[in-house]
């Protein structure tokens, strides 16, 4: 399991890799990695690298959203393998997040 | 340099003075044995911290006296430095092997003797504080353990007031610590059938099980108030939302047992897809989550849309948390859906499914400790005649509830831009036990009347509009509309009720600042589909023993007797 | 005969009680050899191999480094149990012995 961030598009946007299982080991680094950017008005998490989700990545996910505005943030999930996708959807997250 | 307390075994008078010379040179404490026997008494009276053990000594050599001085030691790390010629060093295995820890030769060399002794009291030390450690952490344990227990038992007094135990139900709830995230509800509807709910909190243990208690509490207290599935929804995810922290939620599955219309309403939050298998065992609708997990959602987005199935009599549906899709066998494969639905289609029989469903994930689990929690209900269609006993306990607890009131409740415009009267009413209503067993109904009623009196004689709506699809989203515009711009108007709901024993009449008004209609014809205009028409009006009349139309038309007057089947 | 250095360093470490040391080293060797020729008289191998096992000891830590040495090849010859050659050894021992004693009086 890793966590890589990345600015991209003139620094407003944070991009967030999550390779392996993302579970709860993934917790602090994930949490890291977009609280100590500023600045930033647009999300995405690259979940191209992932194996696994479980309730605890859903919940980071949400946490994620909560920080970044809630009803007011702009978060894209993407890259999702069909387990993944399958998980995503499975909890509706497309209602709250934008899943590519 | 620290004091400690050194005891030397050595039969050799020479060895022994110089020894405990250097000894006593660091500062430290020395007791001196001259054989085996005396050693390991000296030790069990003085209980030193590192020992000097000479390996040759006559009757109880070193290596046995070693033996016995570690078994007395116990738990307590207490070195053994073997006092040794050069030339004996082959054997050395053999004497480390006996439980001694190091070896000094002859000739001692005080400073060798010394980097021992502290790198010895060191490793003392480290060991003194894991021991400790781990007593610690042994007795807040055992302590969290016993208040896990007790927790658990109030827990489960307050999940288990329902009735999981009916005869139309099978379930299992497999616990894996103390508490699992997973709970089970069922509770009767006072006007028959069954409100099940399946949840599944994020996470394990005390914190899973934390959102829980209130959850069951809701679902028990508003089941038996007559309150809705949807209402109940509604409540929990507010209340779940308000107590648990961001990113914890729990998926849930709903079920509105309805055996009065042979239908089961669904509300799927999360949960992976769930079966309803037809009485003929060859037919399987898919029961698929189409919500988002109870406690994510602020109440002015929460979906509480139901899905509608038709239910006959021995119909059947399995509902589960993701622990039985994600269990586990030996070599990490997970049981997965497609094997659950295989198991569902492949059973000889839908009795059989369920214990079919238990063997197979047994099975393929096999020995190996599962790291989710499973959670399975069967629940059957089935004639509910238990309410009957529901009502002659109902009826008993008559003298507790009000019995003869009134009461008068005058909405503005400012209020009914915002306010929701109807939950209050039924509230209400609810506090009547007489009137439970139709609360449902009642509901219905009050909705009813609200929603005509609010729609169409406050905000002067066409509901002949809601016939077609696209004037289904054109009234729901207008209605937004004229909410947002209204500034005049009022509603007013007066309630009044006349209890007897075991019998009792309660009267609606509804009465709003609209124009009114011509109600003498009502009947013909119904068929025309006016504005105080659509399928309300007779449904209303089913239920209440009598309808009228008071003032200009703007007053509805309903009246309803209980026991139903009672009155004209 | 005698580790001159390594004496000294004892004697710094036993202070007062290096000359109570020395007398000790010679009184409980004194006895060693009549103890050694008895179990020897006996055919008592195991007898003469603690007893030389024990003065080997007493040698080393008393900076007698040749003799303790001398004392291990006569330790062996008692673990063998080589009656035979033992009675020569442990008069050879004692002659080495009687030089050591030597010195070490002079020196208290």
């Amino acid at each position: 399991m890793s966590v890589r961030a990345s600015l991209g598009s003139n620094g407003q946007e944070l991009i967030i890799q999550v390779d392996g299982r993302f579970d709860f080991s993934a917790h602090q680094e994930f949490r890291d990695a977009y609280e100590k950017a500023s600045e930033v008005r647009k999300y995405v998490v690259d979940l191209g690298g992932a194996t696994y989700l479980d309730s605890s990545a859903l919940g980071m996910l949400l946490l994620l959203r909560d920080h970044a505005g809630g009803d007011h943030s702009e978060i894209a999930i993407t890259n999702c393998n069909e387990d993944v996708r399958k998980i995503l959807a499975i909890s509706n997250f497309e209602q709250l997040f934008t899943i590519q | 340099m620290a004091a400690y307390k050194v005891l030397i075994a050595d039969d050799n008078s020479v060895d022994r003075k110089v020894l405990s010379r250097v000894v006593r040179n660091q500062g430290n404490e020395v007791i001196e044995a001259t054989n085996g026997f005396e050693a390991v008494d000296a030790f069990r009276e003085h209980r030193p911290e590192i020992v000097l053990m000479d390996v040759m000594m006559p009757g109880l050599n070193g290596k046995e006296a070693t033996r016995q001085i570690k078994k007395i030691a116990d738990e307590d790390f207490i070195p053994v430095i073997f006092l040794t010629s050069l030339s004996d060093a082959q054997s050395l295995a053999d004497c480390l092997d006996s439980g001694g820890d190091d070896f000094l030769t002859k000739p001692y060399n005080h400073v060798v003797l010394q980097a021992k002794i502290d790198s010895f009291h060191r490793m003392s030390d480290m060991h003194r504080t894991l021991l400790h450690q781990r007593d610690e952490i042994a007795r807040v344990n055992r302590h969290m353990l016993q208040e896990q227990r007790v927790a658990k038992a109030v827990y489960d007094n307050v999940a288990h007031a329902g009735c999981l135990r009916a005869p139309n139900i099978r379930y299992e709830l497999s616990p894996l610590a103390v508490f699992n995230g997973d709970v089970l509800l069922a509770a009767r509807k006072p006007g028959g059938g069954m409100h099940v709910l399946l949840g599944d909190f994020t996470g394990h243990g005390l914190p899973a099980a934390i959102g829980a208690m209130p959850m069951a509490d809701i679902f028990y207290g508003m089941t038996a108030k007559g309150f809705g599935i949807r209402e109940v929804l509604r409540e929990v995810n507010q209340k779940l939302k308000s107590i648990l922290p961001v990113g914890f939620f729990c998926c849930a599955a709903a079920v509105d047992l309805a055996p009065d219309r042979q239908a089961a309403s669904v509300w799927m939050g999360g949960v992976p897809d769930c079966y309803l298998l037809r009485a003929n065992g060859q037919i399987i609708e898919t029961l698929s989550s189409r919500h988002l997990p109870l406690g994510v959602m602020s109440a002015d987005k929460f979906n509480d849309q139901m899905t509608e199935f038709s239910m006959a009599r021995g119909d059947r549906m399995f509902l589960w948390s993701d622990g039985i899709i994600e269990a586990r066998n030996s070599t990490g494969d997970m049981f997965g859906q497609d094997k659950l639905l295989n198991v569902v289609r492949n059973a000889a029989s839908p009795e059989d499914v369920f214990s079919d469903i238990q063997r197979a994930v047994d099975a393929f689990v096999g020995g190996s400790v599962q790291d989710d929690d499973t959670t399975l209900i069967e629940v059957v269609m089935d004639d509910f005649d238990n309410t009957e006993e529901l009502e002659q306990k109902t009826l008993a607890g008559i003298s507790q509830g009000p019995r003869d009131w009134s009461m008068d409740y005058r909405l503005e415009a400012s209020t009914l831009k915002a306010f929701n009267p109807v939950p209050l009413m039924n509230h209400i209503m609810m506090e009547v036990p007489g009137l439970r067993a139709i609360g449902g109904q009642l509901y219905t009623v009050v909705a009813e009347l609200f929603s005509n009196a609010f729609e169409h004689g406050v905000l002067e709506l066409d509901s002949s509009l809601k016939q077609s699809p696209d004037g289904f989203m054109e009234y729901y515009q207008q209605r937004e509309a004229r909410v947002a711009n209204l500034s005049d108007g009022f509603v007013r709901i007066r309630m009044s009720h006349k209890g007897g024993e075991g019998s009792g009449v309660l009267t609606l008004t509804v009465e709003d600042s609209g124009n009114g209609f011509d109600y003498s014809h009502r009947e013909q205009q119904q068929h025309q589909g006016n504005n105080y028409s659509g399928r309300g009006i007779p449904l209303l009349e089913n239920i209440c023993d009598s309808v009228r139309y008071l003032g200009n038309g703007n007053t509805v007057e309903a009246v309803i007797h209980w026991p139903l089947d009672q009155g004209s | 005969m005698l580790d001159r250095d390594s004496l000294d360093v004892l004697k710094e470490i036993m202070e007062e009680e290096f000359v109570p040391l020395i007398e000790l080293f010679v009184r409980d060797s004194d006895l060693r050899f009549p103890a050694m020729r008895r179990s020897l008289a006996e055919g008592d191998s195991e007898a003469v191999r603690h007893t030389v096992h024990s003065l080997k000891g007493a040698s080393s830590n008393i900076c007698a480094t040749q003799l303790a040495g001398e004392a291990r090849a006569v330790e062996l010859l008692a673990i063998d149990a080589d009656l035979e050659s033992l009675p020569e050894a442990i008069d050879a021992l004692e002659a080495s012995y009687r030089a050591v004693r030597e010195e070490l009086l002079t020196l208290i």
